[in-house]
C-alpha cells in the first residue's frame, strides 16, 4: 500500500498524457533514504502497463557501477526478452552496428565501454531503437538510484534528454539526496533537464495509522501512533521497519506498547542503512563513525577531530549525512534512531571500531573530559598503547566509587589490570585498588586480590598497609586465612612502640585487627580491656590509627562491661568528634562504637551524627548503604523506636543477601534486635526460618537468634524449652566473657519463664543478678529493666517502689518504649488511684510515639477494664479533635466549617485523617466511639 | 542538482521578475518573426543569472503562437560530440536525409553544414525559432554551423536566440559581433534588483513576504535569480510562510544552494582558476594578487585572461585592484571541494606567505590554525604573541586555541613543557580537567633538564586543588628527582597531603617527612603550614614563613608553599606581612596567566580582609575570585573554600539573602574530600544560626570540626568552630556542652600563642558563659584590641553593650558603643555590624542612625588612623585613647594628624562633625 503519494502519481500521470500528445519530459524523484522513491516506481509501473503504456525498467547498484551499459542493457532487456521474435530481430538488425557493443553476451569492461559511450552511433543507436519502440506506442522508462547508474549508461541518458522531442516517452529517475555522485557533471546535465522534481514528503501521523492498520489488522492507539511517526520521523521505511519488527516480537499496536516502539532496531532496517553507509565517501563514513562511537558526548570539535576531519570538511561531511537523513537535525550530530547507530557499526570491522574507540578515548582524555567517559571508551578496547589509559582508569573508578558504584570502579580497574603495562609494584597497587572497590560487594575476591598483591610489594610497610584494606569482621569470626595474613604483615612490621610516623600508625590498626579477631575470646577479650586502661583516662586520639584500636578496645569493654558507661561513651563521643559520618567508615572499625553507644544507651548524640549520611543522596545498592541502614536500625531500637527500625533492618537485611559473610550477619543481628521488641509473631518466624538457617559461628549471631527462639517459644506457651534456651544461651555468653546486659538481655526473660514454671527462687536470683550487672555496667535502660523486672516478681510496695524506681531510672535513658513498659507495668500494679491514672496518662502516648500502641492496649485488657485510654487517639491532633467533638454533637461538615471558620475541605480532611488515626470506617462509627474519646477530649 | 526554478516559470505565464526587459526585447522577436523577419539576440549573463529560464520561456512563446521551436543545448557532454547540438536542433525535424543523419552521428565524412539546407528550406513554410544554451560550450563543428545559419539567416523566417554565461567565448564573438547581414541584440542580464527578490517571494511564497525576510533574500542571494528561485521553491515546499522568523531557514536554504551552484561551477573550471580560488578562499584580501598567484601555484600569474574567467565564474568579485570571494557560501564551498590534506597544506603555505608579508599575528594566526605543523619556529612565536593579545583583551578561548596549535608544531621537549604549563594555566578556563592532564604528563616526562617544569606542574596543578591523579605522577616522578626538584616536590606533596582528610587511604609512598627546620624555601613554606594547622609552635612558625618568602619573590618561586606560608602568617598573626604577600604573589599570577592560583590567592586574601573586617575589600577579592576563575571552574575540592569565603563576606555585608542562596547552592558535603568541606560547614552553619535552625548548625560546625581534628588540624586559630558550635549548643540547651567546647578553644589558643585566636576562643567563651560573662567579654575584648582581627573585636564590643546595657550601665555602654563605632566606618550602612551599632545606639535611646554613607577618603586611613580618628570624633581625648588603644600619646597625635591630612580637614572639631553627618546621630550629643 502507498499513502499519500498521490500528488506525485498524478504528475506522472500528466506528463504520460502529454508524451502521448509528443511532448516528452524527464521527472526526477529526489528524497532522502526510505522516503519511498523505490515503491512509487514499483506503482507507477504496475499502475501503467494496464493502461498499454510500455514500461522500461533498471534499477542501478553500487555494485555495478563498474558494468558499462548495465542500466542500458536492463532497460531494454524487458523490451528485447518480452517483444515478439521478428520485431526484435528487426530492431537489432537495424541498429545492429552498436547492439554487439552494448547487448553483447559478455560484460563491457569499463575502458572499452567509455570508448564505446563516447561513440556517436552507440548513444545514437540506442536513442533511435527508443524511438521504433515509441513508434508503437508511449514509454515509461523507470531509472532507480540514478547516482549509482554506471557512466556510459548515464552518458546514454545525458544525450537522451535532450532529445526526447519526437519520442513519445515519460523518462522518471530517481536520485537519493545526499549522495556526493549528484555532482557529477553528466548527473548534472540529467538532473538540469528534468521538467519537474518531485520530493515526496515524510507520512503524516494518519498515514501512520493506515500503515499500523494494515500491518495489525487494526487501529492502533493514538499513542502508539505518535510513538510510531515520531521516531520514524515520517520516513515510511523507518516506519514499516518497525511495525515489523513489532509485529514479530507480538506487540500489539497499544498505548503500552508505545515504548517498544521507541525502543525497538529493526535489524532488516540496519542492513538498509549499513549498506547505504558503505556507498558513503569517506569523511561522511568517517563522522559517521565518529558519532556512533562518541554518541550523546561528543561535542561537534570532538566529533570532527575523531572524524579527522578539520572544521570544513566537518560541516560538509555532517551535512551529507543529514542529507541522507540519518540526522534529526541540520546541526546537530546526532542520529535519528538508534538503529542508525547500529547500522554504522556493523559497517565497520571489529579493529576499525577498537582504533576508533581508542581515539576517542584520547580525545576525550585530551579535552579534560570526565574520567569516567574515557574510561568508558577504553573498555572497548582490548589493549590500549596510551600511558595514561591506566591513570585514567583509576581516576574514573574513584569517581565511580564516591558516587557509590563500586562494581563500575571494579571493572575499570580490572580492564586497567588487563592492559598488563603494569608488573611489580604498579601491579600491586592497581591490585590494591581493585581490592578496595570489591570490598564494598565482593569480599572475597577482595582479599584474594589483596593476597596477589602483597608478595609483589617492596615492604613491610607497604604489605601492612595492603592488609588493611580488607575490611574488618565487625561482627563474628574474621575467616582464617584473613588472620593468617594479619598477623604475618604484623610479625612483618614489628610492634607500634619500635616505630613512628605511618609505620606505627599501620602497626596500631594491625593491632586493632587482630585484637578484634579475638572478641569472642574472654582472654583475649581481657587483655584488650586490660590495654584500654593501660592508656589512661584520656586515651590517644589524634591519628585514624589510634582511634580505629581504641574503637576496638572499647568494644572489648562494652562486650564484657568491664568499664563504666561514663568511660566508654567519653571515649566513644571523642571519636565520633574526630570522625565524619563519610561511607568510607564500615571499611574501618567505626561502626564498632556505633554498637558501643547502643549498648551504652547513649545515642542521642549517634543520630544527629548519623544525620550527616542524609545529605549525601546515594542509590541503595551497596554494602555501605546496607550499614547505613542497619546502623539506624540498631540506634533507632536502642531509642525505642522499633516500628521505624523494622523499615530500615528489613532494607539492610534485603542489601546484605547477597554478602552473608560479614554484612549478612551484622544486619540479621540488628533485624533480631528489632524483632525482640516487635514481638511480632510472623516477623520472628520469618527470621527464624529464613535467615536463622544460615548459621553462622558468630557468636553474636546464635545468640540473637536464640533469644529470639525463646520469645517464640514463650509466645507459643512452651515455656521449659524456652527457658532451657534463655540459659544456655546464658552460659554460653558467660563462658565467652559477654557480660553486657543491654546487649544480652536474657535474664529478664529467663527471670520470668522460671516464675511460669514455678521456681520463684532461681527467678529472684536472677533478677538479682541482673540488677548488679546493670548497676555496675551503668547504662540506665539496663538498669531501669532490671528494676522493672524485680518490681514484678516482688509484691506489695516493694514491688511497687522498685517500679517507681525503675520509671525514674528509665527517664534518663534514651529508651523510651522501655520507659513506656515500666510506666504501663507500674500503673496496672497500683490498680486504680490518681497516680495510675498520671502514670497511663503518660505510658500511652508515650507507647504510641514509640510507634507501640498495642503495649498500652495489653496492658489494659490484661487489667480486665476496658481501657478508655488505650486507643491510639492520642495521636489525634487538636484540630482534628476539635473536628470529631462536634460531629459528635450533631453538626454538619458545613456547620462546623462554619463554626471553625475553615473551608468543609478543610473539615474533611480533618475528618479523613482523624477516620484513619481511629481506624474507623465513617462518621458512624466514629460518633459511636466518642464517648470513650470524651475523657481525652477534656484532658 | 535540483532546478525545480525551471517550472516556475511555467506557471500562469506570470512575467519573470527583473527580466521584462528582456521579455519585451524577446517577444518583440518573436512577433517579428511570426511576420517573417528573422533575428539574433544573444543573452548573457553570470551563471545563474537565469539565460536558460530565458530561452525557455520565449521558446515556450514561440510554441505558443504556432512557430517550430528548435532547442538546443551545449553542455560539457555534448561538447565531446561532433555537431552534438546541432543533432539536439535537428532532432525534431523531419524529411532529413539519411546522409545528413549519418554524419550528424558521426559516420562518414563530414559533409560540410549536414541538414542546414534542410533547415532553412523548411523554415520557409515554418517559421522557426532557434534557441541555444550555452553557446561557450559549442563543439568547433555546431559552432561553425551556427555561424554559417546566422549569415544565412537574412530573408529566412528564422530567429537564432543564443544564451552563454559571460561574455569570454571568443569564438561565438567572432560570430555574434562582427557586423552581420542581420542586426544583433544583445541582452545582458544583470543581477536581481531588491524590487524584483520581492516579488520573486510573492509570486513563489504565494503571499508578500515581511520586509525583514525579502531584504535577507536579497542580500544572501546577491541577486542570483537561480539561487534566488531555486531556495525559494524549496522554502515554499517545506509549507513555510514568508515570515521574519523563518529567516534562519531561508538563509540555511540559500547556503545549500549557494554551495551547490558554487560545486557546479568549480568542476568546469580549469586547474589553474580553481587554485586561484582556493588561495581566495584561504587567505581573503590578505594578500595582493600577485602573491595570491604565488600561493595559487605556477602558471596562475601567467595564464591569460584568468581573470575574466575567474568574474565570469559569478564565483569572485573584483575588489580594488584584486579579487575576492562574492560571499561566504561561495568560500565555504570552495574550501569544502578541496579534500582535509590540501587544506591544511594550503592554509600552512598561506600562513608562510602572510608571515614573509608581515601580516599582523592575528592574521596570521588565523591561517595557521587551519594548517598543518608549519614546522618553523617563528609559527610558535606567531602563536604566542596572539595568544598574549587574547588573554589581554580577554578572549581566553582564542588563546587556548592558539597554544594548543602550537603545541603541535614540532619542538624540543624543555620548550613543550614550558608551553604545556602555560597551556594548562589558561586551559583551566575552558576544560580544567585537560589542563590537570597536561600537568600530570609533564610532571610524568623524564628527563634531567625538564625537572624545572616538573616541579612547576605539580606546583600548578596541586594549587588548583586536583590531588590524587597528580599526588600520583608526583609520586612517579621522585625516585628519579635530585636535590631542589626532590625537596620541592616533596613539600608540595606533603603541602596537598594537608589538604586531604582521609589518611586511612594507602600511601605507599617513600616521600621523606619534612625535616623540623628545612633550609629549603618551598619546604619551609610546608612545614610552616604543618606546624600551624596543629598549632604547633608560632614562634617557628612563623620564622619558617618568613623564610619561605625571602629572595625568593619573583620568577622561579613555587606558588603553593608561599601561599601556605602566608595563611601561616595569617594565623601566628602576623596580618599586614600575610597581605603583603599576597599581594605579591597575585601580583605574580596575574602576569603568568596562572588563573586558578590567582582565584585562590584572592579568596585567601578575602578572608585576610574579612578577619580584619574590611567587608569592602573582601568583597571585592571574593568577587574578583570569580571574576577570575568562575565558580564551576574551580576544582571540586577547592570551590567549597570559595563558596565559604563569599557566604561570610554576603552574611557580614548584611546581605543575608545571598547568603543563603549561596549557603543552599553549594555542593552537598559529600564523599568529597578537601579541607576546604570545613571551611564550607562552618560558613553554611553561621548562615543556619542566623536562620534558628539551631540543629543543622551544631552538626554544621561539629562537621567542620570533624574534619578538620580528623587530621590533627586542631589550630582554633583556622576557624573557630567550637565557639560557633557552642552557640548552637548553648541555645539547643546543653550549656554543659557548651562550656566544655569553650574550655577547649580557649585552652587550645592559649597554646598556640596567637591573640587573635585567643580573643577569639574569649569571645566564644563569654557568649556562653552562664555567669561572669561581661568580666570575659571584657576580656575577650582587651586581646583584641592589640589585635588586627576587628570582626572578633567588633563582635566582643557588640556583646559587651548588649551585657552592660542589660546590667544598666549605660555609661560603660557608650563608651564601647563609640569604640564600636570606630569599626564599622569602612562598612556599608546595611553591614551586619553597622546594623548592630545602630540598633544598640537605639537601645541607648539615641535616634537611629541614618545610614549615611562613609566619607570617602575614610577608605584611605590606615587602620589604626581610623580607629584613633573615630575614637576623636566622639569626644574622646588624647589620653583616653591611647589607654584605649594601648600606645602612647605621641602615637595618637601622630595618626590623628595622619588622618587630618587624608581627610583634608583641618581638627577635631571638623572630625567631630564628619563623623556625626557618616553615622547620622543628632548634632546635638556631646
Amino acid at each position: 500500500m502507498l499513502l499519500e503519494r498521490e500528488a506525485e502519481k498524478a504528475q506522472v500521470a500528466e506528463a504520460l498524457a502529454a508524451a502521448r500528445a509528443g511532448d516528452s519530459s524527464l521527472l526526477l524523484l529526489t528524497g532522502p533514504l526510505g522516503i519511498g522513491r523505490t515503491a512509487l516506481l514499483h506503482q507507477l509501473a504496475a499502475r501503467t502497463e494496464d493502461d498499454g503504456v510500455r514500461v522500461l525498467r533498471a534499477n542501478a547498484a553500487p555494485m555495478e557501477q563498474d558494468f558499462a551499459f548495465g542500466v542500458v542493457r536492463q532497460l531494454f532487456d524487458s523490451l528485447l526478452t518480452g517483444a515478439p521474435e521478428e520485431l526484435r530481430d528487426r530492431w537489432l538488425r537495424e541498429h545492429g552496428g552498436f547492439a554487439r557493443t552494448v547487448f553483447a553476451d559478455d560484460a563491457v569492461p569499463a575502458g572499452e565501454g567509455r570508448a564505446a559511450a563516447a561513440s556517436e552511433a552507440v548513444l545514437y543507436g540506442l536513442r533511435s531503437l527508443l524511438a521504433d519502440v515509441c513508434a508503437d506506442g508511449p514509454l515509461l522508462l523507470l531509472v532507480d538510484d540514478l547516482q549509482w547508474v554506471d557512466t556510459p549508461s548515464l552518458r546514454w541518458l545525458a544525450y537522451l534528454v535532450k532529445r526526447l522531442h519526437g519520442l513519445r516517452a515519460v523518462l522518471v529517475c530517481t536520485l537519493r539526496d545526499g549522495d556526493p555522485r549528484a555532482q557529477h557533471p553528466l548527473l548534472c546535465e540529467v538532473t538540469d533537464a528534468a521538467a519537474r522534481v518531485l520530493s515526496p514528503a515524510p507520512l503524516t501521523v494518519d498515514a501512520a495509522q493506515g500503515m499500523i492498520q494494515e500491518h495489525f489488522g487494526e487501529r492502533g492507539d493514538e499513542e502508539f501512533a505518535r510513538a510510531c511517526h515520531d521516531i520514524s520521523g515520517g520516513n515510511p521505511l523507518f516506519l514499516l521497519s518497525v511495525l515489523l519488527g513489532l509485529a514479530v516480537n507480538g506487540h500489539q499496536p497499544t498505548a503500552c506498547h508505545a515504548d517498544a516502539a521507541r525502543e525497538l532496531r529493526p535489524s532488516q532496517l540496519r542492513e538498509r542503512l549499513a549498506g547505504c553507509m558503505r556507498t558513503q565517501p569517506q569523511p561522511v563514513r568517517d563522522l559517521a563513525a565518529a558519532i556512533a562511537v562518541l554518541g550523546d558526548q561528543g561535542d561537534p570539535g570532538l566529533m570532527a577531530r575523531l572524524a579527522g576531519l578539520d572544521a570544513i570538511g566537518y560541516a560538509a561531511a555532517l551535512r551529507a549525512v543529514h542529507e541522507l537523513g540519518l540526522t534529526a537535525t541540520e546541526q546537530e550530530p546526532r542520529f535519528v534512531h538508534r538503529v542508525v547507530q547500529d547500522a554504522v557499526e556493523s559497517s565497520m570491522t571489529v579493529a576499525e571500531r577498537e582504533r576508533l574507540h581508542d581515539a576517542a578515548a584520547e580525545l576525550l582524555y585530551r579535552s579534560g573530559c570526565p574520567a569516567e567517559l574515557v574510561a568508558a571508551q577504553l573498555m572497548a578496547v582490548t589493549a590500549s598503547r596510551h600511558s595514561w589509559s591506566v591513570e585514567v582508569l583509576r581516576a574514573a573508578a574513584d569517581t565511580a566509587l564516591r558516587r557509590g558504584a563500586p562494581d563500575t570502579a571494579a571493572r575499570y580497574l580490572r580492564r586497567a589490570l588487563l592492559d598488563g603495562a603494569l608488573s611489580g609494584e604498579g601491579r600491586a597497587r592497581l591490585l590494591i585498588d581493585l581490592a578496595t572497590a570489591e570490598r564494598g560487594f565482593d569480599p572475597a575476591a577482595c582479599e584474594r586480590h589483596i593476597s596477589q598483591a602483597i608478595p609483589l610489594l617492596p615492604s613491610a610497610r607497604h604489605r601492612a598497609a595492603a592488609a588493611l584494606r580488607i575490611s574488618p569482621t565487625i561482627v563474628g569470626l574474621t575467616p582464617p586465612s584473613v588472620l593468617d595474613l594479619l598477623h604475618q604483615v604484623a610479625e612483618d612490621l614489628g610492634p607500634a612502640a619500635d616505630l613512628a610516623g605511618t609505620a606505627r600508625d599501620l602497626s596500631l590498626r594491625l593491632e586493632a585487627r587482630l585484637r578484634h579477631s579475638g572478641h569472642e575470646d574472654p582472654a583475649e577479650l581481657a587483655a584488650a580491656v586490660a590495654r584500654l586502661n593501660g592508656m589512661g583516662e584520656e586515651p590517644a586520639l589524634g591519628s585514624t590509627a589510634e582511634r580505629e584500636l581504641t574503637a576496638v578496645l572499647l568494644t572489648a569493654a562494652t562486650l564484657t562491661a568491664r568499664l563504666p558507661v561514663g568511660r566508654i561513651t567519653g571515649i566513644a563521643h571523642r571519636i565520633l568528634e574526630r570522625e565524619p559520618a563519610t561511607s568510607a567508615r564500615v571499611h574501618s572499625a567505626l561502626p564498632l562504637v556505633v554498637i558501643a553507644l547502643v549498648a551504652s544507651d547513649s545515642v542521642r548524640d549517634i543520630s544527629s551524627w548519623l544525620s550527616a549520611e542524609r545529605h549525601t543522596a546515594r542509590q541503595d545498592t551497596t554494602v555501605v548503604d546496607a550499614f547505613v541502614h542497619l546502623e539506624q536500625a540498631m540506634v533507632l531500637t536502642a531509642r525505642g523506636r522499633p516500628a521505624k527500625a523494622l523499615d530500615h533492618a528489613e532494607r539492610a537485611a534485603r542489601l546484605a543477601e547477597a554478602h552473608w559473610q560479614e554484612i549478612g550477619v551484622i544486619s540479621t543481628v540488628a533485624l533480631t534486635g528489632v524483632a525482640l521488641e516487635l514481638r511480632d509473631p510472623a516477623l520472628t518466624e520469618r527470621i527464624l526460618d529464613r535467615l536463622g538457617r544460615r548459621r553462622s559461628a558468630s557468636l553474636a549471631l546464635t545468640t540473637a537468634l536464640q533469644l529470639l527462639k525463646a520469645a517464640q517459644d514463650t509466645g507459643h506457651g512452651r515455656w521449659s524449652a524456652a527457658l532451657e534456651t534463655l540459659l544456655a544461651c546464658g552460659r554460653q555468653l558467660e563462658a565467652s566473657g559477654w557480660r553486657n546486659p543491654v546487649l544480652f538481655p536474657w535474664r529478664p526473660g529467663a527471670a520470668a519463664l522460671q516464675v511460669r514454671v514455678g521456681d520463684a527462687r532461681a527467678a529472684f536470683a536472677l533478677a538479682e543478678e541482673e540488677h548488679l550487672r546493670a548497676v555496675e555496667w551503668g547504662a540506665p535502660v539496663a538498669i531501669g529493666r532490671a528494676l522493672r523486672l524485680k518490681g514484678r516478681l516482688h509484691g506489695g510496695d516493694r514491688g511497687v517502689n522498685l517500679l517507681r524506681e525503675s520509671v525514674d531510672v528509665l527517664r534518663a535513658s534514651a529508651n523510651e518504649l522501655e520507659l513506656a513498659r515500666a510506666l504501663l507495668t507500674l500503673g496496672r500494679r497500683l490498680r486504680g488511684g490518681s497516680e495510675a491514672e498520671a502514670v497511663l496518662q503518660e505510658a500511652v502516648p508515650l507507647a504510641a510515639a514509640c510507634g507501640a500502641p498495642w503495649l498500652a492496649e495489653r496492658a489494659g485488657t490484661r487489667n480486665g477494664r476496658t481501657a478508655p485510654t488505650v486507643r491510639p487517639e492520642a495521636s489525634l491532633t487538636r484540630t482534628e479533635r476539635t473536628v470529631t467533638g462536634l460531629v459528635g454533637r450533631g453538626l454538619t461538615n458545613q456547620e462546623i466549617a462554619g463554626e471553625l471558620g475553615v473551608t468543609t475541605r478543610a473539615v474533611e480532611k480533618h475528618l479523613t485523617h482523624a477516620y484513619r488515626k481511629l481506624e474507623v470506617s465513617g462518621r458512624r462509627e466514629l460518633i459511636r466511639l466518642l464517648p470513650r474519646l470524651q475523657p481525652q477530649n477534656r484532658g | 542538482m535540483r532546478r525545480t526554478y525551471s517550472h516556475t516559470m511555467q506557471f500562469n505565464g506570470l512575467p519573470f521578475p527583473g527580466r521584462e526587459r528582456e521579455q519585451a526585447a524577446l517577444a518583440r522577436v518573436v512577433t517579428d518573426l511570426g511576420r517573417g523577419r528573422p533575428a539574433v539576440v544573444t543573452i548573457a549573463g553570470r551563471p545563474g543569472s537565469g539565460q536558460r529560464a530565458l530561452l525557455g520561456w520565449v521558446a515556450r512563446l514561440a510554441a505558443d503562437r504556432g512557430l517550430r521551436v528548435l532547442r538546443a543545448e551545449a553542455t560539457p557532454s555534448e561538447h565531446a560530440l561532433r555537431y552534438g547540438a546541432v543533432d539536439q536542433l535537428l532532432t525534431p525535424v523531419d524529411g532529413l536525409g539519411d546522409g545528413t543523419r549519418q554524419v550528424l552521428v558521426g559516420h562518414g565524412p563530414d559533409t560540410r553544414l549536414p541538414g542546414l539546407a534542410e533547415l532553412l528550406r523548411s523554415a520557409r513554410d515554418q517559421p522557426t525559432l532557434v534557441t541555444v544554451a550555452d553557446v561557450g560550450l559549442l563543439d568547433p563543428a555546431s559552432l561553425r554551423w551556427f555561424g554559417a545559419l546566422i549569415r544565412r539567416l537574412p530573408g529566412t523566417p528564422a530567429a537564432v536566440v543564443a544564451g552563454s554565461t559571460g561574455g569570454h567565448h571568443p569564438g561565438w564573438s567572432g560570430i555574434t559581433s562582427a557586423p552581420g547581414p542581420v542586426p544583433v541584440t544583445q541582452l545582458t542580464l544583470s543581477a536581481l534588483t531588491d524590487r524584483d527578490i520581492a516579488t520573486a517571494v510573492a509570486l513563489i511564497c504565494g503571499e508578500p513576504g515581511e520586509e525583514p525576510f525579502t531584504s535577507a533574500a536579497a542580500e544572501a542571494t546577491a541577486g542570483s535569480p537561480a539561487v534566488a528561485h531555486e531556495a525559494l521553491n524549496r522554502f515554499a515546499a517545506r509549507g513555510h510562510r514568508p515570515l521574519a522568523a523563518r529567516v534562519p531557514e531561508l538563509r540555511a536554504l540559500i547556503t545549500a544552494v549557494t554551495g551547490e551552484h558554487t560545486t557546479r561551477a568549480l568542476s568546469g573550471l580549469p586547474d589553474t582558476a580553481v587554485a586561484v580560488l582556493r588561495a581566495l578562499a584561504v587567505c581573503g584580501e590578505l594578500l595582493d594578487l600577485p602573491l595570491l598567484y604565488t600561493l595559487a601555484g605556477p602558471g596562475a600569474a601567467r595564464e591569460p585572461g584568468l581573470r575574466a574567467t575567474l568574474e565570469a565564474t559569478g564565483l569572485t568579485v573584483a575588489s580594488g585592484t584584486g579579487l575576492r570571494l562574492r560571499n561566504a557560501d561561495v568560500r565555504t564551498r570552495v574550501l569544502e571541494e578541496m579534500t582535509a590534506a590540501e587544506r591544511a597544506d594550503l592554509f600552512a603555505r598561506a600562513a608562510e606567505l602572510a608571515h614573509r608579508a608581515a601580516v599582523p599575528d592575528e592574521e596570521i594566526t588565523r591561517l595557521l590554525l587551519a594548517a598543518r605543523p608549519a614546522g618553523e619556529p617563528w609559527a610558535v612565536h606567531t602563536l604566542r604573541r596572539t595568544c598574549a593579545a587574547a588573554l589581554r583583551a580577554g578572549r581566553s578561548a582564542e588563546a587556548i586555541a592558539c597554544l594548543t596549535r602550537a603545541l603541535d608544531e614540532p619542538m624540543e621537549p624543555g620548550s613543550r613543557a614550558r608551553l604545556g604549563l602555560e597551556l594548562a594555566a589558561i586551559e583551566v578556563l575552558a576544560a580544567p580537567e585537560a589542563g590537570d592532564r597536561r600537568l600530570e604528563e609533564i610532571i610524568r616526562t623524564e628527563g634531567d633538564q625538564l625537572s624545572r617544569a616538573r616541579t612547576r606542574a605539580a606546583d600548578l596543578g596541586l594549587t588548583r586543588g586536583g590531588v590524587e591523579g597528580l599526588r600520583r605522577a608526583v609520586l612517579s616522578a621522585l625516585p628519579t628527582a635530585h636535590d631542589v626538584e626532590r625537596a620541592e616536590l616533596a613539600a608540595l606533596y606533603w603541602l596537598s597531603d594537608e589538604g586531604r582528610e582521609d589518611d586511612t587511604a594507602l600511601t605507599l609512598a617513600d616521600v621523606p617527612p619534612l625535616p623540623e627546620r628545612p633550609p629549603c624555601p618551598a619546604q619551609a613554606g610546608a612545614r610552616a603550614w604543618q606546624l600551624a594547622l596543629r598549632a604547633e609552635n608560632l614562634a617557628l612558625t612563623r620564622e619558617l614563613a618568613r623564610r619561605a618568602a625571602t629572595g625568593q619573590e619573583g620568577g622561579g618561586a613555587l606558588i603553593l608553599p608561599r601561599l601556605a606560608a602566608a595563611r601561616a602568617l595569617l594565623l601566628t598573626d602576623d596580618v599586614e606581612e600575610a597581605g603583603t604577600r599576597l599581594d605579591v604573589l597575585h601580583t605574580e599570577l596575574r602576569r603568568q596567566h596562572a588563573r586558578a592560583a590567582s582565584a585562590l590567592v584572592l579568596a585567601v586574601r578575602g578572608e585576610l580582609h574579612l578577619r580584619r573586617g574590611r567587608l569592602d575589600m573582601a568583597e571585592r577579592d571574593a568577587a574578583a575570585a570569580e571574576r577570575c576563575l568562575p565558580h564551576a571552574r574551580w576544582h571540586p575540592d577547592t570551590a567549597p573554600y570559595l563558596s565559604a569565603v563569599q557566604i561570610t563576606v554576603a552574611l557580614e555585608s548584611g546581605q543575608t539573602d545571598r547568603a543563603r542562596a549561596l549557603a543552599a547552592t553549594a555542593p552537598p558535603t559529600g564523599e568529597r574530600e578537601g579541607a576546604a568541606w570545613a571551611y564550607l560547614l562552618f560558613a553554611q552553619g553561621t548562615v543556619d544560626l542566623l536562620d534558628g535552625r539551631i540543629t543543622d548548625a551544631r552538626e554544621r560546625f561539629r562537621g567542620a570540626g570533624r574534619r578538620l581534628l580528623r587530621r590533627g588540624h586542631i589550630n582554633p586559630a583556622l576557624m573557630p568552630w567550637r565557639s560557633m558550635a557552642a552557640r548552637a549548643c548553648q541555645a539547643a540547651g546543653d550549656h554543659e556542652e557548651a562550656e566544655r567546647l569553650t574550655r577547649e578553644e580557649v585552652a587550645l589558643a592559649r597554646r598556640w600563642g596567637a591573640p587573635s585566636a585567643l580573643g577569639w576562643a574569649q569571645l566564644g567563651a563569654g557568649r556562653v558563659a552562664r555567669e561572669g560573662r561581661a568580666e570575659r567579654l571584657r576580656e575577650a575584648a582587651g586581646t583584641l584590641r592589640g589585635t588586627s582581627s576587628l570582626l572578633a573585636l567588633a563582635g566582643a564590643l557588640t556583646e559587651l553593650v548588649r551585657t552592660e546595657l542589660d546590667a544598666g550601665d549605660r555609661c560603660a555602654a557608650s563608651a564601647l558603643l563609640a569604640e564600636l563605632a570606630t569599626l564599622t566606618t569602612t562598612h556599608r550602612p546595611s553591614s551586619r555590624l553597622a546594623e548592630r551599632v545602630r540598633v544598640l545606639t537605639g537601645r541607648l535611646g539615641r535616634p537611629a542612625a541614618s545610614g549615611a554613607v562613609p566619607h570617602p577618603a575614610w577608605a584611605t586611613l590606615t587602620e589604626a588612623e581610623r580607629r584613633t580618628a573615630t575614637l576623636a570624633g566622639h569626644g574622646r581625648g588624647n589620653r583616653e585613647i591611647a589607654e584605649l588603644l594601648s600606645v602612647t600619646t605621641r602615637t595618637v597625635e601622630l595618626r590623628l594628624s595622619g588622618a587630618y591630612r587624608k581627610l583634608r580637614i583641618r581638627g577635631r572639631a571638623e572630625l567631630r562633625m564628619l563623623i556625626r553627618a557618616t553615622e547620622g546621630y543628632g548634632t546635638d550629643v556631646a
